[in-house]
């Protein structure tokens, strides 16, 4: 569930980004129809590990359907994230499955990630401070809780992005001390209809 | 005679003294159907066990309410909450969970971690294949959604916790909790859900009228406070009051224009109030004794016993208008040479009748047997009323002869026996077979429980709504596990869950609920704690912890070394739903529920429930039915056997052709009846089976009354035979306009059985053809 809910902000913070006034303005939105792909390393900063945990792989945006996350290092699974709740699958096998409904405070998180993915900003600023810096070629947006008595307070300090004309990077910083980098790179926007097992991976309805 | 009549007002009097006495102190209605069953079959523990989780499971209420604005949905389900809360009629109200309880959830298993596996763990362990437990381990910790810090993969370094709590098969699959509420989305709509459980028996009338008022009253409140709000309702109590509300409403107006009918009826034939009240007491008489005897055989009536056995007892105004009818005409007689006319009549009548009632007691049913007692004594009763005290209050007077109705009485006679009507009389014979045999193929048997009674349809609509928004599971199947202890059940539990499982892959049913998948038996804990120990931990946790980079090895902090026991679980747990499945833990041993739903083969269950000891299936809808369908077979064959029973007594006075004359009548309307009543769409059930006991019972006494006749005297038997058979209708013919199907069962086949008995009478009486 926490891990869910990082992955949303995760996620938020790769596709969001700019100031009041300017976020519309710097924000690289996707348009509906469109799919965004790429590539990315994540390292994970935990207190109490020798050494930060880091993953590469690549991952497929599309807006109002989901989200897949495909980690190729160190080791191979696929995420994939839609209304519908969570899953991953490693070998073939599902391993782990989380129904939205099951977990609301996920499915609230993605659904403001999901609009924020083509320039939607409204949901989001109802549970983050949004600042917004620098202009459409390197920004910089930060996104605090606004609530500091909130659930989503108690785990999250802030969840900072940057970018040029895409997002190129997130920091999210925990509450406990942990922090998390992802990079994104070889972004492509199409509007080609998706691979069959990436349309398959999305279309799963089974709860 | 008058000292027979005095005797008998002693013992009247004592039979009333005595039912005062037994309802002074309180009597007892038996109201369950099931009670209707076997007694001897079963051990009385298990009756016990399964009356109480029916009683349990019908005892649970969950409402839904609905609005746009997820404010004011909340503030219904809270005021809702309160009323039931604060009305004392409802426990374990369940609206918002304490906040901390999902915290509190965890922190009850987190001791226990790693005695706690899901079943496909423990497959995958079992085959040493721990590779996949941390192959999934990793795929998280370095996932995007980073579950895991440093402190929890050292407490619970291959996270059995998460993945244990993630598949408990929480029992409402689309509710989850906001905000301590537990909540569904639907649409725009926000829908928050109350559950509780009913204090008190749920069929009582007094429990239903409490609770259904306490109810409307804060839904109408909270409708009128919130306009758009809607609320949804689940519960055995809202259905049971629905059908006692409007079983009583028609009860009351179908024995409203039964009484004003059958009133008139007397007034307009007999012009004078007396025949009026010799009726009545002459049946009052015959209920009162009935009812006090079988308190004193049974200590308490069953309500179906008390319904048919009144009805069976009201047979006796045949005999009562018979000698009232015998006052007509100036040469009536004094009161005792009417009674000395009609009494061979009506006392073959009577013994017939008495012999179709005491073959009930044949059957190994207690209910049968209650029944034919009833209504055996009832008619005894009556009918002595009738013979001893009627000529005394009777007055001597002749009744003005009333030469119209008595020739309308006669009009059917002259249909069967003047020559001038045979054509009419062979086409009416051809249409009765056309139509019978048209019936015939028309005609179904329906035992099934769930279609005698008419489910409110807006109540069953709720119930749908209920089910598609929060995902509940229908059906009111379940098994019954009992063992010496809590420990030894669970142990049963996991070898049924097991077949279960099997089955409903096999789509045997849809779903099961038990103490067992939330809690796992103590001994199945032990075992699962040496395959995580073994086959995790020992081979793969160094390899694990290095690759990560976890520093210091595992912190076991919290770990105990006891068991994890359903105990644990308080009241304001999420899981607090699992106390509803353990009915008792004591001395006597333990008694678990296991809820089952979409139950499509229950013979496979019955199966399941016989290879694993202690366990027994319960299918409380489906154990009426078979006892409805058993006893719908009993009265069948009964039927015959009494009609068998009655030729003797019949030969004896009328010889062999005349006793076959007297049973045509009756057996041509039993063999009809039920073909008419299907024509009109009713399926033959136990209530139409019961009806044509009462059919044959009244088509003996109506052919009786004809072949007894003197000629001179016919009319007035007649218009005895017409009277009654209207008073009969007029009491239970009414029947068959009744909503509820047994009900109406029952009327229609009655309705019909009357009126055939009444048309075929005269067909039995040839003694006067030749006058």
């Amino acid at each position: 569930m926490r891990a869910a809910l990082t992955l949303v902000c995760a996620a938020i913070v790769a596709l969001a980004s700019a100031s009041h006034a300017d976020v519309a303005a710097v924000w690289p939105s996707l348009a509906p129809g469109s799919t965004l792909y790429g590539r990315f390393t994540q390292e994970q900063y935990l207190k109490g590990l020798t050494a930060p945990l880091k993953t590469e792989g690549d991952f497929v945006v599309v807006p109002a359907r989901g989200i897949i996350w495909r980690s190729a290092q160190p080791v191979r699974s696929v995420t994939v994230i839609t209304a519908a709740g969570m899953r991953r699958i490693v070998d073939d096998n599902e391993v782990q499955r989380l129904a939205s409904a099951k977990a609301p405070a996920f499915a609230h998180m993605y659904e403001l990630l999901d609009r924020a993915i083509v320039g939607d900003w409204s949901a989001l600023r109802q549970d983050f401070a949004v600042t917004c810096s620098g202009d459409r070629n390197a920004w910089r947006v930060i996104l605090t809780p606004l609530d500091s008595a909130s659930p989503l307070a108690a785990r999250l300090t802030s969840v900072v992005l940057t970018g040029d004309g895409r997002i190129d990077t997130v920091d999210i910083n925990r509450a406990n001390g942990d922090s998390e980098h992802v990079a994104f790179l070889n972004q492509v926007v199409s509007s080609t209809p998706l691979a069959e097992p990436d349309a398959h991976l999305l279309n799963d309805k089974r709860e | 005679m008058k000292q027979a009549a005095l005797a008998w007002l002693l013992i009247v009097g004592c039979t009333a003294a005595i039912l005062v006495f037994r309802i002074h102190q309180g009597v007892a209605l038996q109201t369950d159907l099931t009670a209707l069953l076997v007694q001897e079959s079963g051990d009385p523990g298990l009756r016990r066990a399964q009356d109480l989780a029916a009683a349990s499971l019908a005892q649970r209420v969950f409402v839904l309410a609905g609005d746009d604005d997820r404010a004011a949905a909340r503030k219904a389900g809270a005021a809702l909450a309160d009323a039931f809360e604060r009305s004392g009629l409802a426990q374990a109200v369940t609206y918002r969970l304490p906040p901390d309880s999902v915290t509190a959830l965890g922190a009850m298993y987190f001791p226990y971690r790693f005695g706690l596996l899901t079943g496909e763990e423990r497959e995958l362990l079992r085959h040493n294949q721990g590779s996949r437990v941390v192959a999934r381990a990793l795929a998280t910790v370095y996932g995007p959604e980073a579950i895991a810090d440093a402190a929890m993969l050292r407490r619970d370094p291959f996270l059995l916790l998460p993945a244990f709590l993630t598949g408990l098969p929480l029992p409402l699959a689309h509710v989850a909790l906001d905000d301590g509420v537990l909540t569904v989305h639907d649409g725009a709509k926000t829908w928050v859900l109350v559950a509780a459980q009913v204090q008190g028996n749920v069929y009582s009338l007094a429990v239903q009228n409490r609770f259904i008022a306490m109810f409307d009253s804060s839904a109408a409140t909270l409708r009128a406070q919130i306009p758009g709000l809607a609320i949804a309702r689940v519960g055995a109590i809202f259905y049971a009051h629905r059908g006692a509300q409007s079983a009583v409403g028609e009860t009351s107006l179908i024995a409203t224009v039964s009484m004003v009918g059958t009133i008139v009826l007397i007034l307009l034939v007999f012009r004078a109030l007396r025949p009026l009240w010799l009726t009545l007491l002459a049946i009052a008489v015959g209920v009162l004794c009935a009812f006090s005897v079988c308190l004193l055989m049974y200590g308490g009536v069953h309500v179906v016993v008390l319904l048919f056995g009144v009805s069976l007892t009201g047979i006796a105004i045949d005999y009562c208008l018979q000698y009232i009818t015998a006052r007509f005409g100036p040469e009536a007689g004094s009161p005792r040479e009417r009674l000395r006319r009609v009494l061979p009549g009506i006392t073959l009548g009577v013994v017939t009748t008495l012999i179709g009632y005491l073959t009930l007691m044949l059957a190994p049913f207690p209910g049968l047997r209650q029944l034919a007692v009833f209504s055996a004594v009832g008619l005894t009763a009556s009918f002595l009323t009738v013979v001893l005290w009627l000529p005394l209050l009777d007055s001597a007077a002749p009744l003005e002869d009333s030469a119209g109705i008595l020739a309308a009485a006669n009009l059917l006679w002259v249909f069967w026996k003047d020559g001038r009507y045979r054509r009419w009389r062979i086409g009416f014979i051809a249409l009765c077979v056309l139509t019978g045999g048209f019936g015939f193929a028309r005609l179904t048997v329906d035992d099934d429980l769930r279609h005698q009674q008419a489910l409110a349809a807006d109540l069953h609509d709720e119930e749908l709504e209920v089910r598609r928004l929060t995902g509940m599971a229908g059906g009111t199947e379940f098994l019954l596990v009992q063992a010496a202890d809590t420990e030894s059940a669970l142990q049963r539990e996991e070898d049924l869950l097991e077949r279960l499982t099997a089955a409903r892959q096999t789509g045997a049913l849809g779903g099961f609920q038990a103490v067992a998948q939330f809690v796992p038996s103590i001994k199945r804990q032990r075992e699962d704690r040496a395959l995580v120990h073994d086959q995790l931990m020992r081979p793969f946790l160094d390899e694990y912890y290095r690759r990560l980079g976890v520093v210091g090895g595992m912190r076991p902090d919290a770990v105990d070394n006891g068991f994890l026991t359903p105990a644990a679980i308080g009241a304001g747990s999420p899981l607090a739903f699992v106390r509803n499945l353990m009915l008792a833990d004591g001395p006597a041993g333990a008694a678990q529920v296991v809820l089952l739903n979409g139950v499509t083969r229950p013979d496979e269950l019955r199966r399941i429930a016989a290879a694993v000891p202690g366990v027994h299936f319960a299918d409380p809808a489906g154990e009426v039915t078979a006892v409805l369908t058993e006893y719908r077979r009993r009265a069948v064959i009964l039927l015959a056997v009494s009609a068998v029973l009655m030729m003797p007594v019949l030969m004896w006075r009328y010889g062999w052709r005349g006793s076959l004359a007297t049973l045509l009548p009756p057996a041509a309307a039993v063999v009809l009846a039920p073909a008419l009543a299907a024509l009109k769409g009713v399926a033959f059930t136990f209530f139409g089976a019961i009806a044509l006991v009462l059919v044959l019972s009244i088509g003996f006494d109506y052919a009786v009354f004809c072949r007894e006749a003197a000629p001179a005297r016919r009319a007035v038997t007649m218009l005895g035979v017409c009277l009654a058979m209207i008073a009969t209708l007029l009491s239970f013919g009414l029947l068959g306009f009744s909503r509820t199907y047994a009900v109406h069962a029952f009327g229609t086949t009655l309705l019909a059985g009357t009126i055939l008995a009444f048309i075929f009478a005269p067909l039995a009486g040839d003694r006067g053809t030749s006058a």
